[in-house]
């Protein structure tokens, strides 16, 4: 499949179950806001290394949010509800409550409950409040600034993880490029986040490692500095490879946003360097989920 | 929809016991209730029209009418008049809506659904009744006029509106739960209060066991105003800031009333 | 004049050997009479397939008077839960472990009891038991007035005044009170209490009096004696509920000296200190000894599962129990000086080791115990059960498959602790016909109850022949007071009222100065005021009283 003269290779994006939750981050200002949101969803690229992964989902317009305060929307996932369970509250703990102005209400309902409140009540030593309004139970808890507000806790998912596609490219600039055009149409779909740096990682992995205990390691096949010492799968203009990773809520939020990325890298075609797209997968048999690349872009 | 319609037949002259009048009980007119020391048959005291699709009302009542949609899980009830004492007690969901005044504990110890009622009410309004320690524990209460002594006393949820002036010892003892009072409060109220939120106009009427906060910006009000429209009506557009007052200190109380002038 | 004949049921009389013997019964005027002695009219009830026995007799049920009335106050969300249900007789009241006067006649009657006894009624409260005794209906009823802790008493003894003197006080207190034997609850202990004492053995002396528990006990078994009261001593003796008390219990047995004596819920006197728990059943000492002595008589107080509310005059007890109480909430509380009152609501749970064991103690001495004739079936009401759980514990008594179905249910430690799987013995009907209406009427020394001879009070239940025990025993066919049916198929339709009995035993008139005086002292009311009058019975009715040797 060639669009614009891109080609689309017959490959598939193998993706994971995760289990996920969105919470609305608000504050006196959608700077404030804004950055609550992204210090709480820091340090959270992958899995592996970061116990889950998050990220801004949208900036939720004051209308829209729990208290009419500017808000952003972030989602969070891990491997099981056990990890998601630990690591919301001490995310919301330490860069929520912590933040200016800030409050942090549920932004799903439904699945298991995930503790915001329930757990992070105790900082207020007692002086905690509750109240139970509307069928929902907000706690306030005292701080030097005012109160902190945040709803008792927020529902969960089923989602899915790791979907990604590759962008292949003839220099390093040029597939930049690409993948900025890609993330900023991404960023429009609802219902996923791009966990990575500026959603776009430059060091894509495969399975495995000549060495103990490294459970992933560089993506030999495409590393065009390499082309000469392992098999590629890079074309002889390829020079530089950038990933894009994709968290959802679903499998369909997963395919709508990489639909939307590869279409604006389309977009750039050929004549801006993008030679080919691709993507990641295990051989098909570790994760359930496929993004065949042909289908989507059909 | 028009549902079930149960006239009286004339003035009581002896209060009648409605419990288990509720929506969806089969075959009305039979259904024994109290009158006097007695027992009798609905349908000697009302006549009976309509079907049953959910909703019951009751044209026209009675200061006699008690226990009217106690223990009402869902449906509606509608009394184009008073009510006696006990509306709707122990209610756990539905609405009932009462045109005109409603007696002693009205909506004591309901735990869901809500109740309005479009005059005054008598004391202990969703209160604690005999024998319990705990009153009203969720579910909305909107009383249009006003209330006698003790309203939300040992109140442990919910939202409680009084349009109108509360009596003597409003809140006394109560646990959790909201008491919103736009009129004037009585004297004494929030004696003994453990937790829980008053919303009030003027800090006229509070134990003196309440001590003051200063004025805060509460971005809780703003939460409130967006999940209760009683408390939304309380408030106003735009209001955000409430006057805090910590009690009942007395008894060692970690209670709040908020005061947000009109 | 009003005569009843019951026809065809299976008459168990123990008293007079009949052991389903079928025969007519006929009432008339209010008592049994000979077959013939009725020529007119005559109201039939047939019972045939039934059992026809006498009214029912509990000796140790507290249904009336102050700890009854706290009882309610404390537990009231039971009051509010269970409400007597509307019907042409009943109605008001209500509760279970707390029920009310009316609601207590209803449920005694539908089970077949006429005669209950209130076996713990402090003297400044008797005013109050009599006025409540008078709101139960079906019921003839008396009440065991508590001394051992009053200071009158203790002084008595203390300062030597001799045995007369003690007789008379206690007499001149029975015909005050209008009360018909004497209950020690924990010999001085209530009073040791209030001087900080938290147990007290037998032979221990009380911290400001300087006796001892056996010198009370002894002292009022030798007062009753004298005073020729029919029921001996009703004692509920030292260390109740204390691991290691079955050896009080012993020595108890031993002080009474060959004396008649009633140890009362023994159940909960019988505890010994083995095993990992140390805690462990005394069921067979304790039994062994009732055994071996004739002149020992017990009644169990059985433990059954659920909740109950305790209430005792034992305030020394009560305050070592109060921190389990369930819900969280006791009272604890002097009475008039002259005694106390503990109030502790109890949940007992099949899971729980010590309850488990205290059950399964209780059976043990129900079957272990010989002599029918010396054991009463009791739960202490309400301290270790409701009494509407009698019909259940029969079962449990009748039935030993039952029985060890649900004992099968405990806790293995419970079970290894226990020999109760390996008793055989099932209680006969006719036993149950002893130890609910033959026995406590001996003991009682009615000798017009717990029959169906001629001249015996028309108090006559039939009961349906059910192989299910519990449920024959739960409501009676038919329940007829002096003659009257109260209860029909389980159901009550009349509303009868009952007497209420004393003794009046004579005293020296000096003792009414010397109270008189007592009274101005140290109580700060008159004599004569807490003295009740025969008016005060039953709307002036007055009291039936007993003839005892030193009758007037």
């Amino acid at each position: 499949m060639i669009l614009n003269g891109v080609e689309i290779r017959d490959s598939f994006a193998e993706a994971f179950p995760m289990i996920g939750t969105r919470l609305i981050i608000t504050a006196d200002t959608a700077k404030w806001a804004m950055i609550a949101a992204k210090t709480m969803t820091g340090f959270a690229t992958s899995v592996i290394g970061c116990g889950c992964e998050a990220g801004v989902e949208r900036v939720v317009p004051e209308s829209e949010t729990p208290d009419g305060r500017p808000g952003v929307a972030v989602l969070i996932f891990a491997m099981d509800l056990n990890g998601l369970k630990a690591v919301v509250p001490n995310r919301i703990g330490q860069c929520v409550l912590t933040s200016p102005t800030s409050a942090c209400y549920a932004g799903m309902e439904g699945g298991d409950a995930i503790s915001i409140g329930k757990a992070l009540k105790y900082f207020a030593d007692g002086w905690q409040i509750s109240k139970m309004v509307g069928g929902k139970r907000i706690w306030r808890l005292p701080v030097m600034e005012g109160e902190f507000v945040c709803d008792h806790d927020t529902g969960s998912v089923s989602g899915v993880g790791g979907g990604n596609f590759l962008i292949l490219a003839t220099s390093r600039l040029e597939a930049l490029t690409a993948a900025e055009a890609a993330v900023e149409a991404m960023q429009k779909v609802e219902g996923c986040i791009l966990p990575f740096p500026g959603g776009v990682v430059r060091s894509g992995s495969k399975v495995g490692s000549k060495y103990k205990g490294m459970f992933a390691s560089t993506n030999n096949f495409y590393c065009p500095t390499l082309r000469a010492q392992t098999e590629t799968k890079l074309p002889p203009e390829v020079a530089s490879v950038q990933e894009i990773v994709i968290d959802g809520v679903s499998f369909d939020a997963v395919a709508a946003c990489t639909k939307a990325g590869i279409e604006a890298v389309v977009a750039l075609g050929r004549e801006k360097g993008v030679v080919a797209i691709d993507a990641g997968n295990y051989g098909g048999n570790l994760g359930p989920f496929h993004f065949k690349l042909r289908e989507i872009m059909a | 929809m028009s549902g079930l319609t149960l006239t009286p037949r004339g003035a009581f002259d002896a209060r009648v016991d409605f419990a288990g009048v509720l929506p969806g009980v089969a075959d009305v007119a039979r259904l024994p209730i109290g009158y006097g020391g007695c027992r009798i048959a609905l349908g000697e005291l009302f006549e009976v029209a309509g079907a049953d699709d959910g909703r019951v009302t009751i044209e026209g009542g009675s200061a006699l009418l008690d226990s009217v949609g106690a223990g009402l899980a869902d449906g509606e009830i509608v009394v184009k008049g008073d009510v006696g004492a006990g509306l709707g007690r122990g209610m756990t969901g539905g609405m009932i809506s009462v045109k005109g005044s409603a007696g002693a504990y009205a909506g004591s110890e309901i735990t869901g659904g809500k109740i309005a009622i479009g005059g005054d009410v008598g004391e202990r309004l969703a209160a604690a009744g005999d024998a319990s320690r705990r009153g009203m524990s969720g579910g909305v209460i909107v009383v249009g006029g006003s209330a006698g002594s003790r309203a939300a006393e040992r109140l442990r949820g919910g939202v409680v509106m009084i349009e109108g002036d509360a009596g003597e010892g409003a809140a006394t003892d109560l646990i959790a739960g909201t008491l919103v009072v736009a009129g004037r409060l009585g004297p004494n109220a929030g004696r003994g209060m453990k937790r829980g939120t008053l919303l009030l106009r003027s800090a006229d009427g509070l134990s003196s066991g309440f001590s003051e906060a200063g004025e805060h910006d509460l971005v809780m009000l703003r939460v409130l105003a967006r999940r209760s429209h009683e408390i939304a009506t309380f408030l106003g557009a735009g209001v955000t800031k409430a006057q805090r007052y910590a009690g009942d200190l007395y008894s060692g109380g970690k209670g709040e009333a908020l005061i947000v002038p009109r | 004049m009003s005569a009843v004949r019951i026809t065809g049921g299976k008459v168990l009389d123990p008293c007079h050997g009949e052991v389903g013997v079928v025969r007519d019964v006929v009432i008339k005027d209010g008592r049994i009479a000979a077959a013939d002695a009725v020529d007119g009219p005559i109201e039939t009830i047939d019972a045939k397939g039934g059992v026809v026995m006498a009214g029912a007799i509990d000796i140790h049920s507290h249904i009336a008077g102050g700890k009854s009335n706290i009882s309610r106050l404390l537990m009231s969300e039971e009051q509010r839960a269970i409400r007597e249900p509307a019907g042409e007789f009943c109605g008001c009241g209500g509760g279970l472990s707390t029920m009310t006067a009316h609601a207590t006649g209803c449920r005694y009657a539908e089970m077949g009891y006429t005669a209950v006894f209130e076996p713990a009624v402090i003297a400044s409260n008797a005013r109050h038991m009599h006025a409540e005794m008078k709101d139960i209906p079906f019921l003839d009823t008396g009440g065991y007035l508590v001394l051992g802790n009053d200071d009158f008493l203790l002084d008595l003894i203390a300062s030597g005044a001799g045995q007369q003197a003690v007789n008379d006080y206690v007499a001149w207190m029975l015909a005050a009170t209008k009360t018909m034997a004497i209950k020690i609850v924990n010999p001085g202990g209530i009073n040791a209490f209030k001087f900080n004492a938290r147990f007290m053995q037998l032979d221990e002396k009380n911290p400001h009096y300087e006796i001892t528990p056996r010198t009370i006990l002894q002292t009022l078994i030798k007062a009753v004696t004298e005073l020729g009261l029919a029921h001996p001593i009703h004692l509920h003796g030292c260390n109740l509920g204390v691991p290691g008390n079955e050896q009080t219990t012993l020595d108890t047995v031993k002080a009474a000296e060959g004396m008649p004596l009633h140890m009362t819920h023994v159940q909960f006197h019988s505890y010994g200190t083995e095993g990992d728990r140390k805690f462990s059943s005394g069921a067979a000492k304790i039994a062994e000894a009732v055994n071996k002595n004739p002149n020992i008589s017990i009644d169990v107080g059985q433990v059954m599962f659920g909740q109950t509310v305790t209430a005792s005059a034992d305030l020394m007890s009560q305050h070592r129990n109060r921190g389990i109480a369930s819900p969280k909430r006791w009272i604890g509380m002097d009475m008039e000086m002259d005694a106390a009152c503990g109030i502790v609501p109890f949940a007992y749970k099949d899971k729980s080791f010590v309850n488990a064991l205290q059950w399964a103690i209780g059976l043990e001495l129900f079957l272990l115990v010989e002599d029918p004739w010396r054991i009463y079936l009791t739960t202490d009401h309400p301290n270790g059960a409701p009494f509407t759980t009698y019909p259940h514990l029969i079962r449990l008594l009748m039935d030993k498959d039952f029985r060890d179905e649900q004992f099968a249910k405990l806790p293995k430690s419970v079970r290894k602790h226990s020999i109760l799987g390996e008793l055989k013995r099932e209680y006969t009907l006719e036993e149950i016909a002893i130890v609910t209406r033959a026995a406590p009427a001996k003991i009682l020394g009615f000798t017009d109850r717990g029959h169906l001879g001629a001249g015996a009070v028309g108090d006559v239940v039939v009961y349906e022949d059910n192989a299910d025990r519990e449920a024959m025993f739960t409501t009676a066919r038919y329940v007829l007071k002096d003659g009257r049916v109260i209860v029909k198929d389980g159901a009550i339709v009349d509303l009868v009222y009952g007497r209420t009995h004393q003794v009046k035993p004579d005293y020296d008139k000096s003792m009414e100065a010397r109270l008189d005086r007592w009274f101005d002292e140290a109580v700060g009311y008159k004599a004569k005021t807490f003295k009740i009058a025969d008016h005060e019975i039953r709307d002036g009715q007055g009291a039936v009283v007993h003839a005892t040797a030193r009758s007037a």
